[in-house]
């Protein structure tokens, strides 16, 4: 006890020993929250699962049951599931299986696809309506309530009634109509973010509007958009599914899951042909939910439970 | 109050000329126009086609014949269809009551079920019913409710065919050779659209009021509440529930334009004669004066809706002023 510079207190932990673990950024102390969310694991699992199984259908069809999704075989209508048609066959002969790996394809590359570009639209308006306020906020908050009185499907039904979508024109016109929460919530929190000191600062040395928006705004207000594109995601594809179902989606004889239970009611005496395409959509929203619930959760620790 | 009425009356009048601008644009621009459905007659020369252009005064420029639709629109005349050449008025309230008949009962099933629920698990938070209600609805919210209304009816067949009894009716708006008006029947019909339209509705209210209610108990008057001695009873119901469905009405506005898109999809399901039926039906066929005309009704429709639900909030909530 003779050298001076050990702490005379609380000594429970040596003197020598480091008090403060090593930092740890923002996103690494999200990660770390997310991996020990279970369900949002799980979500995950099955949204890439899902993503594999749609990227290598072809190789998926041909390696394990060899059919064509369009492949007409009268012969063999109606089929129950069995090894040789896993998920039976319709009213055609197509094997179902195939039809159904082949349609989440088309599905969830609509549903990404809406996601990108109504959040680009909803980001860019959100951060200029939130930043500039007066005229420009007054206009896409006008734009914003016109779309939200809008019922979607009669007029996406009119729409796809005149024009034939193909899956690109399908996903702009879901995304012009679809980008209105993305817009809010941005909106919202930028009007928070840029009353902060560091926005201050930047501004009092003469940071450009494009700088300070793009450089110490956007990247504040980043971890609500990639939750948003999970519900975007989400919207897209039970909009699309519906859509398709009325008959009005991208046009045949591209296999979609809602297209497939287009003729659901003539398939009383054959459930499971209504069966797997509404449980393939179901798993893709629920995987969806369970991981952009656990990214909220863990890019927000104040709402965990 | 009725200045603020008036106000918002005014709000919405923009709103709906925008709307209607751009599906009357949109129908009247599309690849071969308006008239596709007849240019498609192999017997109808160019003269015919030219001919019927004039009847329906579509050989004049697109904003004089959007202003005469407007007008025509203001006095009642929606046009007349291509195919029956009825008026389009009466079409659309031949179907407006079926329409507004499953819009309510399916809103009235969605609080009846929904408030009850996400109260109760608010209220009860951590318990295992509190776990079941969150899984359920969680459950239910990733499902398209339509999907599930299919494998009603594909399960009430098969019920059918395997008993012979008749669960449910799997579509239709009354029992065939049923004479006359008969309620008992049309409640019977109307139970399973309205339950699988008002599905969305309920989940979204429990989760939502569940999480209200839990905020509402952090609050300072509850506590000042309870410190006063009042019962469990009187602070669930008139402190808890009173401030927690506040925000449940302003979630209402948004479900009930996602109700009036869902009509075109539930009425076609359930075979319902609604409006939402008539514009898929009229669609199909390309009759696109009965498509403006019901598509534009269902959007007044649904804006009439926000317009109730936000008077009912200010109502609800005395700390919103009407200025």
């Amino acid at each position: 006890m003779t050298t001076i510079s050990k702490p005379i207190g609380d000594n429970r932990f040596g003197a020598e020993q480091v008090l403060s673990r090593p930092s740890r950024s923002f996103w690494q102390d999200a990660w770390r929250r997310f991996l020990l969310d279970r369900l949002a694991i799980i979500g995950t699992l099955i949204f890439f699962f899902l993503c594999l199984v749609a990227l290598f259908a072809p190789w998926i069809s041909q390696t394990f049951t060899g059919y064509d999704p369009d492949k007409i075989n009268l012969l063999e209508d109606y089929q129950a599931p069995s090894a040789k048609h896993w998920f039976g066959t319709d009213e055609y002969g197509r094997d179902y299986f195939t039809r159904t790996i082949y349609a989440g394809r088309v599905s969830l590359s609509i549903g990404v696809l809406v996601a990108v570009i109504s959040l680009t639209i909803g980001v860019v308006l959100g951060l200029l309506a939130g930043y500039y306020g007066k005229g420009i906020d007054d206009a896409v908050q006008g734009v914003i309530n016109v779309l939200n009185a809008i019922p979607f499907l009669p007029l996406l039904i009119i729409i796809g009634s005149l024009y034939r979508f193909d899956p690109f024109t399908l996903a702009l016109t879901l995304a012009l109509l679809g980008w209105t929460g993305a817009s809010r919530q941005i909106r919202g929190l930028v009007l928070s973010v840029k009353q902060r000191d560091y926005v201050i600062a930047a501004r009092t040395v003469g940071a450009l509007d494009r700088r300070i928006m793009f450089q110490h705004i956007l990247p504040n207000v980043f971890s609500i958009v990639l939750v948003i594109v999970g519900f975007d995601i989400v919207g897209a594809i039970l909009t699309e599914s519906a859509l398709s179902f009325l008959g009005f989606g991208v046009a045949p004889p591209t296999a979609k899951w809602g297209n497939m239970l287009s003729n659901s009611l003539q398939y009383t005496r054959y459930p499971w042909l209504v069966f797997y395409p509404g449980l393939a959509i179901s798993l893709t929203v629920l995987s969806v939910f369970l991981l952009a619930d656990g990214l909220r959760d863990a890019m927000d620790p104040r709402l965990r439970q | 109050m009725s200045r603020y009425l008036l106000r918002r009356l005014i709000q919405t009048i923009p709103i709906l000329l925008i709307i209607s601008i751009v599906q009357f644009t949109l129908i009247n621009l599309a690849p071969g126009g308006p008239m596709r459905a007849l240019l498609q007659d192999p017997n109808a020369s160019i003269e015919d086609v030219r001919r019927l252009e004039a009847q329906y005064g579509l050989n004049e420029p697109l904003p004089i014949r959007y202003l005469k639709w407007m007008g025509g629109f203001v006095t009642g005349n929606f046009g007349y269809s291509y195919f029956t050449h009825e008026p389009v008025l009466r079409m659309v309230l031949e179907r407006l009551p079926a329409t507004l008949e499953l819009g309510i009962a399916a809103t009235l099933i969605s609080y009846i079920i929904g408030i009850p629920l996400g109260m109760y698990a608010g209220l009860h938070r951590g318990n295992r019913i509190d776990h079941a209600i969150r899984g359920f609805t969680s459950l239910l919210n990733a499902v398209p409710h339509w999907w599930l209304g299919l494998l009603c009816i594909i399960a009430i067949a098969n019920i059918k065919v395997a008993t012979g009894v008749l669960i449910l009716p799997t579509g239709g708006i009354s029992t065939l050779g049923l004479a006359g008006f008969n309620p008992g029947d049309y409640l019977w019909h109307l139970f399973l659209p309205a339950l699988m339209l008002g599905t969305g509705g309920w989940v979204t209210f429990a989760r939502f009021l569940r999480s209200e209610t839990l905020e509402v108990l952090g609050q300072d008057y509850v506590r000042t509440a309870k410190a006063k001695g009042l019962g469990p009873r009187v602070v669930n119901y008139r402190h808890v529930l009173h401030n927690a469905l506040i925000p449940v009405i302003t979630l209402s506005a948004g479900l009930l334009v996602g109700l009036v898109s869902g009509a075109v999809l539930y009425e076609n399901i359930f075979s319902w004669p609604g409006m939402g039926r008539l514009l898929f039906e009229a669609t199909l066929k390309k009759d696109y004066p009965v498509s403006l005309g019901v598509g534009f009704f269902l959007t007044m429709l649904a804006v009439a809706g926000r317009l109730v639900s936000d008077i009912a909030y200010g109502w609800v909530d005395p700390r919103i002023r009407y200025d």
